[in-house]
């Protein structure tokens, strides 16, 4: 199946595939710049998940693994100068995927296993494969990543 | 949880030399299936995640118990 065919919104919007399909990292990874481990809180204990965070696929869980990096809940996903932003989907309540937003304000996302695309809005992802937007982190951009995308 | 994942874990310990196959052929995440049907966990806390650390650490389980020919046989 295409990517369009997963996200039907993609259609009406702007993306560019940005790297090949690898199974090395996943779409919880990608936003905390990790290529090497996949992310997910699975009960079997296989996936990557941060010591001390619960390890279940809610909502809390999954602010909380972010949090191990520095990010916290903000307001909403505006593009802030001096700040890199992640966009929590779920459907229900369970997470589903997280985007990073870029300095030019589009925003990355890794496609489970598949490529990673960047994409002019986080509607372009929602639907019945990822849900909707449904929470926003955000830190300071620190020193080493304002020069990264 | 994926459909396939669903049949796989369904399968129980049969299904144990399949993944490895599968596994030895195209490295993939089929971890979390080996955990459940195996009830084994031989990945260090140290490799969780890494799709080539976690394929060699499941291999070498396969070859300790008899699922997987040893490259030396």
């Amino acid at each position: 199946m295409t990517l369009e065919g997963y996200f039907p919104n993609l259609l009406e919007a702007p993306y560019q595939l940005t790297s090949p399909a690898s199974a090395h990292h996943n779409c919880i990874a990608w936003p905390a710049r990790d290529q090497e481990r996949w992310w997910w809180p699975d009960p079997m204990g296989q996936g990557y998940w941060p010591t001390g965070v619960p390890r279940e696929q809610t909502l809390s869980a999954f602010e909380q693994a972010y949090g191990t990096l520095g990010f916290a809940r903000c307001e909403d996903a505006e593009l802030e100068p001096g700040f890199v932003k992640i966009a929590l989907y779920a459907r229900g309540l369970v997470p589903t995927h997280a985007a990073r937003q870029l300095p030019q304000g589009r925003w990355t996302s890794k496609l489970g296993p598949l490529e990673d695309i960047e994409h002019d809005t986080l509607h372009a992802l929602e639907g019945d494969w990822y849900g909707e937007v449904v929470l926003v982190l955000k830190r300071r951009v620190e020193q080493d990543e304002s020069s990264m995308g | 949880m994926r459909p396939e994942y669903q049949q796989i874990i369904g399968m129980g310990r049969d299904a144990v030399p399949l993944i490895l196959e599968e596994l030895q052929k195209e490295p993939d995440h089929w971890f979390w299936a080996l955990a459940a049907t195996t009830g084994e966990d031989p990945v260090p806390p140290e490799h969780k995640g890494k799709l080539s650390e976690m394929t060699k650490a499941w291999l070498e389980w396969g070859e300790r118990h008899g699922y997987v020919q040893s490259d030396d046989a």
